[in-house]
């Protein structure tokens, strides 16, 4: 082996992926951004902190527009405006009157509104409250769906409690003056009846303050990871092998004294380098910026561990990526199937959407696929602070697959690359 | 002494589309120490598929090439002492001129210093400015890139170069620069084996041609022997204003002579009497002509003579 020449490649390499701004840009910005991203749209606020205030859409429909249905409907109206603070969460309720109920409930059906109340002839009678609610339901949200309906329920419910109260006030009140003997049964009851209810809300989160927020980090930024190995590796190592066919630089670096093999170990050695570089600045985003979980100090045994796990995943990628691009006959063809690897992979792996989420079908995917055993089990050991031993199974195989890739990996490079310079050499 | 490069009824084809497509039908070949040779020929006659072979990037199907005794797609050791200038120069775009020179120096086991000293000795031969060190080849003009790509094939020192279209879509005066440049090396001792289909490319630096055509060769011999070897010395083109019609070729006929047509409304007569001209222009009475022009045979002449086709 020579080995100026394996690093002259490696040298070679290097230079032109920091020089090639695509590659910078795809390489080393993208799974920043992506990361920014994934934490600001799916990593739950700190407890604690304030939140945007839930807006609720609502019309109000008196059935007719009669004096005091009106003068019930706003004052309705004004209750239910005012702003609402229920443990921590803001409540805005927008609500106006609406003349006509067919053209609320249209308006509710295009999604302009949350809800549509319709307020009958017998809204307030002495039978009690009559109201009739219409909640828009089958959007994305389903929780604030949900939310809604419970809103709403309890305001009229708890608006009907107050009304029968403050009947049943008067009726004692008129009993006591009428009865004084009544007074002493009956007061503590008018004053318990209209004291403020004391229910506590104290939130209790698993764990310490704040550790669930931040193993999520922790998992998205190893996802994050994988993702960047799966393109970086996968799809760039398909890449290159095919453009340095179709380029014909492979004619010129063979026709030294340059052997195949001594090319692919330089390769390798260079892609392991740049994936290694590419995924730094993510793991100081992950963990140091936006303080995802690290389980285990970086001085401790496991850590070895876990660099080994990152390393074969590279490797496992790069392989996959050299046979992809060997097999192809085009590059447009190699980063057709890379794509379909990487997505299938991605979607069923369980390192985009969480295994638990999964169907069983994937879950038995993400099972066997050696890329989700070393995804999960490097999760489970740095961020959930696992033993290295307790997923010593299914990674020493997952392992033993990489390594058997990387060798069809180069036994493959080694047989096809003659046939690929034929074939472009037919020109 | 030895050749550098002899190939003995090579033999090449390609399987595509179920069915061997050939490039190459039995091709003998010497080259001899501190000769030019230029492989003389159209795009798809079988150069570049014999440089590749000589260089050792593909394999023969029959045959042998053997360069200083050795099979260079068998012998790596043999590769060392060869250099290989493809037609699309094989340059990193973002890499500097220098960083490609020290690149492939690299893997040719050339060390650092060896490599910086040989570069500081060829650099005014072949015309590396301050631009080889400073930017990127992208930023190159095509002249540049050629030099470059020269000097990255100088970079290991070799004997024996092999260089594949290397004046292809340069200016008249590049190309004349780059004639300089090989001549030097000529002088300096290497051995060059040279693809081109520009004739004046051939003649002014060939010390012998090999022309190529269809897979085989055609003929091999220095420019005026080739020449020779046609059998005839005098050309006559005759620029008509019109395409001429096929009863005024006819008449062009005239004995012990052949007509070519050179392309467009030129129809050049070859033969070998000095009054050739007279006797064409007798022949071409009431014809409308723009102009008629005598001049020796040229290589263009006889290539056309040797396989039938017009390459310019």
């Amino acid at each position: 082996m020579n080995w100026m020449a394996v690093k002259a490649v490696i040298v070679r390499d290097l230079k032109l992926v920091f020089r090639s701004k695509a590659t910078l840009f795809w390489t080393f910005m993208f799974p920043l951004i992506l990361l920014t991203g994934y934490v600001a749209l799916f990593v739950p606020s700190p407890s604690g902190t304030s939140s945007s205030p839930v807006e609720i859409k609502v019309a109000l429909v008196p059935q007719n527009w009669t004096k005091e249905l009106v003068q019930a409907a706003n004052e309705t109206l004004k209750y239910m405006t005012t702003p609402w603070n229920t443990s921590g969460m803001k409540i805005v309720v927008n609500a106006s009157l609406a003349k006509n109920l067919d053209l609320a409930l249209e308006k509710l059906r295009k999604g302009e509104l949350d809800a549509v109340i319709l307020l009958p002839e017998d809204y307030y009678s002495d039978a009690g409250l009559h109201v009739k609610i219409y909640v828009l339901s089958g959007t994305p949200d389903r929780v604030k769906e949900e939310f809604v309906s419970s809103f709403l329920y309890s305001f009229f419910a708890e608006g009907a409690m107050a009304m029968s109260m403050g009947r049943l006030y008067a009726a004692l009140n008129m009993t006591m003056r009428i009865c004084p003997q009544a007074a002493p049964i009956a007061e503590p009851a008018l004053t318990s009846a209209w004291s403020e209810p004391r229910v506590e809300l104290e939130r209790v989160t698993s764990g310490r303050e704040g550790e669930i927020r931040s193993r999520i980090i922790g998992w998205m930024t190893l996802s994050v990871v994988f993702m960047n190995f799966m393109f970086g590796g996968v799809l760039g190592g398909a890449s290159s092998i095919t453009e340095e066919i179709r380029r014909g630089f492979i004619h010129r670096l063979l026709s030294t004294r340059l052997r195949p093999s001594e090319y692919f170990v330089g390769m390798s050695i260079s892609w392991i380098i740049t994936l290694t570089v590419a995924i730094t600045p993510v793991l100081a985003l992950g963990f140091l910026v936006y303080g995802g979980t690290l389980a285990i100090s970086p001085f401790s045994a496991e850590i070895l561990g876990v660099i080994a796990i990152i390393l074969v995943a590279e490797v496992l990628a790069f392989s996959l990526g050299i046979i992809v691009g060997l097999l192809a006959r085009s590059s447009d063809a190699a980063s057709v199937i890379a794509n379909i690897i990487i997505w299938a992979t991605m979607m069923g792996g369980g390192f985009w959407i969480p295994k638990f989420m999964l169907p069983d079908f994937l879950k038995a995917f993400a099972d066997v696929n050696p890329f989700s055993v070393l995804f999960y089990g490097l999760t489970e050991i740095a961020v959930y602070g696992k033993s290295v031993g307790a997923y010593l199974l299914p990674l020493s195989a997952a392992v033993a697959a990489s390594l058997g890739l990387y060798a069809v990996a180069s036994t493959l490079y080694l047989k096809y690359l003659p046939k690929l310079l034929e074939s472009a050499g037919k020109g | 002494m030895p050749p550098v490069l002899e190939a003995k009824n090579l033999v090449k084809w390609f399987s595509g589309d179920g069915e061997a497509v050939y490039a190459l039908r039995g091709v003998n070949l010497r080259v001899e120490q501190g000769q030019i040779v230029a492989l003389l020929g159209p795009n798809g006659s079988g150069k570049s598929t014999f440089m590749k072979i000589t260089v050792g990037v593909l394999t023969p199907t029959e045959g042998e090439v053997r360069v200083f005794g050795k099979e260079p797609y068998k012998d790596v050791e043999v590769r060392g002492r060869l250099s290989y200038m493809p037609q699309d120069a094989g340059l990193y775009q973002s890499l500097t001129g220098f960083e490609n020179y020290m690149f492939y120096a690299s893997i040719q086991g050339v060390r650092r210093e060896k490599a910086l000293k040989m570069l500081e000795e060829l650099k005014d031969d072949v015309g590396l400015g301050r631009w080889f060190y400073k930017r990127r080849v992208s930023t190159y003009s095509g002249g540049m890139k050629r030099k470059t790509s020269l000097a990255v094939a100088l970079a290991s020192n070799p004997e024996f170069m092999v260089l594949d279209e290397p004046t292809t879509g340069l200016d008249p005066a590049s190309r004349r620069n780059l004639w300089k440049i090989l001549e030097v090396l000529q002088s300096r001792g290497k051995t060059i084996l040279l693809a081109t289909h520009l004739f004046d490319d051939a003649e002014y630096l060939a010390d012998n041609i090999v022309v190529m055509y269809k897979g085989k060769v055609v003929a091999s011999a220095p420019p005026k022997d080739l020449k020779r070897k046609a059998g005839y010395g005098y050309a006559v083109d005759v620029d008509f204003a019109e395409e001429p019609s096929r009863e005024v070729v006819e008449r062009l006929k005239l004995p012990g002579c052949r007509v070519i047509p050179s392309g467009g409304f030129r129809v050049t007569v070859v033969g070998n009497s000095p009054g050739l001209m007279g006797e064409v222009e007798e022949r071409l009475a009431g014809v409308k002509v723009l102009a008629v022009r005598m001049r020796k045979i040229s290589l263009g002449d006889v290539y056309f003579l040797l396989t039938g086709v017009s390459l310019e």
